[in-house]
């Protein structure tokens, strides 16, 4: 038995060694692939010589024209991180007046919640688009952002979380005088540590990678946010720049393998309740 | 005393039970709002432009009744894009189970320590943005890109997006690339929840490996396969990063989904109405292949 | 209380600052073609409006398309927020804006036909962008289409440049070796609707003798012309002469052999593969085309277009147009930027476009073409047609599905329908 198991470890090792290096290669090459010289892409793995062309190209227009790189990171910024907030605030007042105070209904409205998760959003898409088009959010940040404040996934996972937590807690609170809205920013949310970086993770990171919505609703290079600039960018007038648009790649990827490195432990402790989100 | 402070308690309760509902109301309020106009209001409007015909622009909008739904119907596209969804959740979801529920098996083999550096390398993928990783893999898979450079060593060559048999197929392992680790994860969980002593006893009754795995960890497992296969369906036909940075629906309309049709008939031809219909008739078709995967897979108590 | 009126104010004054921003501008959207070179051309040429003419800004921008621009242009006009005036539109998307009553006709603009004279382009504006009776695109530039050759290859292999269809099919038989990633021709197996101008389009013209492959009523293509190119594919993929793999700049790369190629690429090649050594020659017409004819080419024009209904953004509009299409010097500086050729019918006669063509022989070669070249042919549902010919006649053929001649009776009848809704 002993013997077995001796032999078998370094096999396993050596397969999961052998899996993580097919699943980070694309990473690997995509990173090597931007700093290389537009040469070497197709036909070398280790550069021979590193550049920082494709960076300066992509942040500063290489060949004369504008493309506003830099802009569109904070365009990204602007529309990942205000519905991010949006979405843990509402989900938490939400989640906690329908599962802790449980208002007249609050039944019929976690169901709402569920229905909401189940419905595909392919349904959404087109009256949304003609709904912003006549509040006038079109080419505007309120466009791409207003449809994602609000997400019932969000509150559908605080309501789980808030079940857990014993009334005799929010007694003592209340009877000590302390206002609802306190309970939540001083109860609430230091207790829900965990599914508020899964929140703030999932959310931050869907709307960072966000292509077909701002796609529509936005045409305006300004307000681009980089997803859209890159695809519209390598799908369009620069094919031929490969290092370029690895560089790119390299600049959408980065931000969220940060987030995802920060919030990795949380991630791992709170993905067998909070279910599956695409 | 004590008598006296649960009272009290109650009383507070009981005074504030107007409030309270009040300041709950306003709490949920901006929900409430919120799907009022952001998924009543669309979900309605858009079943009432699948019964119009109207190219967004003129203020004119003709009632068509079910001309649209006839339409999508008898336009064989419509099978084409079935036929393409279906390909692609049966390689998506074969080689996802394979890769993932093997990476868990494995994981679970070796210490904790290391266990938590292994998941989060495969977790890298999943957190990858549509468009970066399709810009990636089209280049990585091109025809004279670094994959293909190194099978030709063997002689062999693979239109790997071009190829009409092949290329749903390419764009399924792009996304098990993706989802690997984090439903390896999901495996893991539920591995994590089988009782051992379950596979102690099955031991104990002479049991290999090859008949426990069969007969409990599979079993056990449902719930999770369950998931991916809900998952993997809804993906099927929505899919639009990858196919529209990659293939453009094609060749041979062999990438052609739901979702890039939509877009198509709606932003490409102005085809307000027919692409809503579209949109409901795929939803529809979703709903049918998730209950239906369900009915067959679904089991409520295994060895409860 | 406090933190409630600071949030409260800030607010205010950003919505102040958003209102104040949005007024101060009238000046008209300007939107032009997705091409690095056509990109570097405009910010010059708007900036110099720009510096002379305070009261009549442009605000430029290019259009942001990543599958076709006539898809964003059209969302665009769809959301109230599309250009006032825009380049890059061909005849037939012109045709559909203007049964959809987006575009203003030039003719109705004083010192209309004085511009004509004055850039050269009257009989090229009366003779192929006219829709019931009114001028509503000024074209641009016209690009016509050729064959690239790998030259260095083909003198080390003792061969012609090919000519006809069969010259090809026997290069093939001599040099074609795929597991080698060495072919012969290059024919696009993209689905985009517009790659289908560049090879069925293109061919069919040139067969023809420059006929047009339909009209607004109906489908024209399937003849022997036809019939000739599509036998012709046909034996080309199942020869595998052609790749069906995707590769970048396979010509330069010296994958294969030929490739058409628009003057675009001439710039992108000399700068990217500047020891690529290529001919420049006419489109491949069958064995049995009169070797007296002058040889057709499809040709790529795209032209301006004015969408503003706006009385005073139509005269600001106007104004740019009159400034630009007058004065040659822009048409120069376009010709040295883009190297694309200007849609003028002087081009050859100019000595202010000689000196630039002596210089650049691949691009003079390209204008030796210009009198034989062939705009697309007029149909206002050019894309849902192109978009159909490539699933139901161009793929079946290149994938084997179908055999060209039912390919096209497919096609014909498939398209028909389409014209007729």
């Amino acid at each position: 038995m002993n013997k077995y198991i001796k032999c078998k470890m370094p096999l396993i090792y050596l397969v999961l060694t052998i899996g993580l290096f097919l699943a980070i290669f694309p990473y690997l090459w995509m990173v090597l692939s931007s700093f290389k010289v537009s040469g070497e892409i197709y036909t070398r793995f280790w550069p021979t010589k590193l550049t920082l062309g494709n960076y300066a190209f992509i942040l500063k227009g290489g060949t004369g024209q504008e493309r506003n790189f830099t802009g569109s990171i904070a365009n990204s910024l602007i529309i990942s991180i205000i519905p991010t907030i949006s979405v843990i605030f509402f989900g938490m007042i939400t989640a906690y007046s329908l599962r802790r105070m449980k208002i007249c209904g609050y039944r019929f409205f976690e169901n709402l919640v569920v229905y909401q998760m189940l419905f595909p959003g392919v349904l959404f898409l087109i009256p949304l688009f003609l709904i912003m088009r006549d509040w006038g959010q079109i080419n505007k940040h309120s466009g791409m952002i207003l449809r994602y404040l609000i997400d019932p996934w969000a509150i559908f996972i605080y309501i789980q979380f808030f079940k857990t937590i014993p009334e005799a807690l929010l007694e003592a609170a209340r009877i000590d005088g302390a206002s609802e809205f306190k309970i939540i920013t001083r109860i609430m949310l230091p207790l829900s540590k965990t599914t508020t970086a899964i929140v703030t993770l999932f959310t931050f990171m869907a709307r960072w990678s966000e292509f077909l919505w701002p796609l529509i609703v936005n045409k305006d290079y300004d307000k681009m946010p980089l997803s859209v600039l890159l695809a519209l960018f390598t799908k369009g007038e620069y094919q031929t720049y490969p290092g370029v648009q690895m560089a790119g790649a390299t600049l959408l990827t980065l931000p969220i393998v940060i987030l995802f490195l920060v919030f990795r432990r949380h991630f791992e402790e709170g993905i067998s309740f909070t279910g599956l989100k695409g | 005393m004590r008598k006296n402070l649960v009272s009290r308690n109650n009383l507070i309760s009981y005074k504030n039970f107007g409030r309270k509902n009040l300041i709950g109301y306003i709490f949920s309020s901006p929900f409430i709002i919120f799907t009022l106009a952001m998924w009543l209001y669309p979900f309605l409007w858009g079943i009432v432009i699948s019964f119009k015909k109207w190219n967004l622009i003129s203020p004119k909008q003709s009632w068509v009744g079910l001309e649209n739904y006839l339409g999508v119907i008898k336009d064989p596209m419509l099978w084409v894009m079935v036929r393409n969804s279906i390909y692609f959740m049966v390689v998506f979801i074969t080689i996802t189970t394979i890769t993932s529920l093997g990476l868990a098996l494995l994981i679970k083999q070796i210490p904790k320590k290391y266990a938590g550096l292994y998941i989060a390398g495969f977790l890298l993928s999943y957190v990858s943005s549509g468009v970066a990783y399709s810009m990636v893999f089209n280049l990585l898979f091109a025809g004279d890109g670094l994959v293909n450079n190194l099978l030709r060593i063997f002689g062999i060559k693979v239109g790997w997006f071009t190829n009409p048999k092949i290329a749903m197929a390419s764009i399924a392992m792009i996304v098990c690339w993706k989802f690997t680790g984090y439903y390896g994860l999901f495996f893991l969980a539920g591995l994590n929840n089988i009782n051992p002593t379950l596979y102690e006893a099955a031991v104990i009754d002479g049991a290999n490996s090859w008949q426990r795995f069969i007969k409990i960890t599979v079993p056990l497992l449902n719930a999770t396969f369950i998931m991916i296969i809900v998952f993997a369906t809804i993906i099927s036909f929505n899919l639009f990063t990858e196919p529209y940075m990659i293939t453009g629906g094609g060749p041979m309309n062999a990438t052609r989904t739901m979702m890039l049709e939509i877009y198509h008939r709606v932003f490409g031809l102005l085809q307000a109405g027919y692409g809503s219909t579209l949109a409901i008739v795929s939803a529809v078709i979703t709903f049918i292949f998730v209950w239906a995967f369900r009915k067959l897979i679904e089991r409520d108590d295994i060895y409860e | 209380m406090k933190k409630t009126l600071v949030v409260f104010m800030a607010m205010a004054l950003m919505m102040s600052v958003a209102v104040i921003s949005q007024t101060a501008t009238t000046a008209i959207e300007f939107w032009t073609a997705p091409n690095p070179f056509q990109e570097a051309f405009w910010s010059e040429v708007v900036k110099e409006w720009n510096n002379t003419h305070h009261d009549q800004q442009i605000k430029w921008q290019v259009i942001p398309a990543g599958n076709s621009s006539e898809e964003v242009i059209l969302t665009a006009l769809a959301t109230g927020t599309g250009p006032d005036l825009s380049t890059n539109i061909f005849t037939g998307f012109a045709a559909q804006l203007i049964e959809n009553d987006f575009l203003v006709p030039f003719n109705r603009f004083d010192g209309f036909d004085e511009l004509l004279k004055a850039r050269s382009m009257e009989n090229i504006v009366k003779n192929g962008w006219g829709f019931n009776g009114n001028y509503y695109v000024l074209p641009l530039y016209t690009n016509p289409m050729a064959y690239w050759w790998n030259k260095d290859v083909l003198d080390e292999l003792g061969i012609d440049v090919p000519k006809t269809y069969s010259d090809v099919l026997n290069l093939g038989a001599k040099y074609n070796n795929p597991t080698k990633q060495k072919y012969t021709i290059l024919t696009r197996h993209e689905p985009n609707w517009w790659d289908r101008w560049f090879d069925f389009c293109m061919s069919y013209q040139a067969n023809s003798g420059g006929k047009p492959y339909w009209d607004d009523k109906k489908v024209l293509f399937n003849d022997a012309h036809g019939l000739k190119y599509m036998e012709f594919i046909n034996q080309l993929f199942r020869k595998k002469y052609s790749p069906t793999e995707n590769f970048q700049d396979a010509l330069q790369k010296g994958i294969v052999l030929g490739s058409i190629e628009g003057p675009w690429g001439i710039n992108y090649t000399k700068e990217t593969y500047p020891e690529f050594n290529y001919v420049i020659a006419p489109p491949l017409v069958p064995d049995d085309y009169p070797a007296d004819q002058p040889i057709h080419t499809f040709a790529d024009t795209k032209g301006m277009v004015m969408l503003t209904k706006n009385k005073q953004k139509q005269e600001v509009a106007w104004n740019f147009i009159k400034w630009y299409y007058s004065d040659i010097k822009h048409d120069v500086k376009w010709l040295e930027k883009t190297n694309m050729l200007p849609s003028r019918e002087d081009v050859l006669a100019r000595k202010e476009f000689a000196e630039y063509l002596s210089a650049n022989p691949q691009l003079a070669e390209y204008a030796k073409l210009l009198p034989y070249s062939v705009p697309p042919a007029l149909n206002s549902k050019t894309i849902e047609l192109q978009t159909k010919m490539n699933e139901v006649l161009w793929e079946p053929v290149i994938y084997g599905k179908k055999a060209p001649v039912k390919a096209l009776n497919d096609a014909e009848k498939e398209l028909n329908k389409i014209i007729k809704q």
